[in-house]
């Protein structure tokens, strides 16, 4: 993990392209076992991240003992956090009224 | 015969090759006129995992074609027009992001960027979160011609509704399809906020990309599409599937697609 002043790039740690919940619960394993109260996650870079993974962020961010503060957030990085932020928990009803046997 | 939709009749096409073997103790790969990843994906593994000898097709072309979508090559020429059959290490989350990065580039010249990473990321975090497998892998072929991208995802793990059954003891068995809705309403063995990400990507592909996805587990299928959508109900033992089958077929021709609206 690269730091430097508490600032972690989260690109070195995981990848430009974050997508896989576990990779958010391993980042948050790290950030715990730090030493520093106040972590700085620099998302610098960061080409894209996919809903699972801000919406594990967010958990893990929230059950930190840490004070975590992100930077360098592009516009759809801000956007997937907004919309993880702002999800409903009801189920969606797909409906199933054609079954077909085969 | 009754009329199914092509992926269906490709995957159909998978079970018959497969039940081939049950009968004859060997697998004619000639008996499939053109493989689709929706049935080469799943056929390839089947061999490979019971070490079954096989009988090549006649036709040269697709001999070849066979050949090298099972043989990963490690550097792509840009006209290249498949991603080969890679291996997800499902003990190791960090493999996915190089072939994850290898796909997405592989579609940057036809999509909005922002659109397929999404789905594709979303599909394979399902794998690595949900279906406890040892073996997950994934192909991809442009055709040009036909005019749309096909992407297959399989990984032979506990299936959806070995998934959910764990946790909802109302799901029968025989109702593998109930499954299949039940997770794609959002119901998970996980904690809370979960679903969304399958959800939403089933809503990109068929209303903002106008595709065609294929989800096959156990012994339900889920096809859904623009028009509209159907579950099957696999009452033929010879079409269970030991895992999860995700296909989509994307076509080529679409312009930007604003994720957020489906989000």
């Amino acid at each position: 993990m690269s730091t430097y002043k508490n600032r972690i790039s989260i690109k070195e740690s995981i990848s430009d392209y974050l997508a896989i919940r576990s990779s958010a619960k391993q980042f948050f394993n790290n950030i715990e076992s730090l030493p520093a109260l106040e972590i700085t996650i620099d998302f610098k870079d960061v080409q894209f991240m996919n809903r699972s993974f801000a919406h594990e962020y967010l958990t893990q961010k929230r059950h930190s003992k840490k004070r975590i503060r992100e930077i360098n957030k592009s516009i759809n990085i801000d956007k997937m956090f907004y919309v993880v932020k702002n999800s409903k928990e009801e189920k969606e009803h797909v409906g199933k009224t054609h079954v077909i046997p085969i | 015969m009754a009329k199914y939709p092509q992926l269906i009749t490709n995957y159909l096409d998978f079970c018959n090759l497969r039940s081939q073997y049950d009968s004859y103790e060997t697998v004619d790969l000639s008996t499939v006129g053109f493989y689709y990843p929706t049935t080469l994906l799943p056929i390839i593994n089947f061999i490979k995992e019971n070490s079954i000898v096989y009988l090549p097709h006649y036709n040269g072309t697709v001999t070849r074609y066979i050949d090298i979508i099972t043989n990963p090559q490690k550097d792509y020429i840009d006209r290249v027009s498949y991603i080969p059959i890679e291996q997800l290490q499902t003990n190791d989350y960090s493999s996915a992001d190089s072939i994850l990065k290898r796909i997405i580039n592989f579609v940057s010249k036809e999509y909005t960027l922002n659109a397929f990473s999404y789905i594709l990321t979303e599909l394979v975090d399902n794998i690595y979160e949900h279906l406890e497998c040892s073996n997950a892998y994934v192909m991809a072929q442009k055709y040009p011609t036909k005019g749309f991208i096909e992407i297959c995802i399989y990984d032979d793990g506990i299936s959806i509704p070995g998934s959910l059954s764990r946790k909802y003891a109302e799901l029968k068995e025989d109702e593998d399809h109930e499954s299949i809705a039940a997770a794609l309403e959002g119901y998970s063995v996980k904690e809370g906020g979960r679903g969304h990400g399958i959800r939403s990507s089933i809503r990109i592909f068929s209303q903002g990309m106008n595709g065609k996805i294929l989800i096959v587990s156990r012994r339900g299928a889920y096809y859904i599409h623009s028009e509209g959508k159907n579950f099957y109900r696999f009452t033929d033992e010879k079409l269970k599937l030991d895992g999860t089958l995700i296909s989509v077929r994307v076509p080529l021709d679409i312009g930007e697609v604003n994720i957020y609206e489906y989000l």
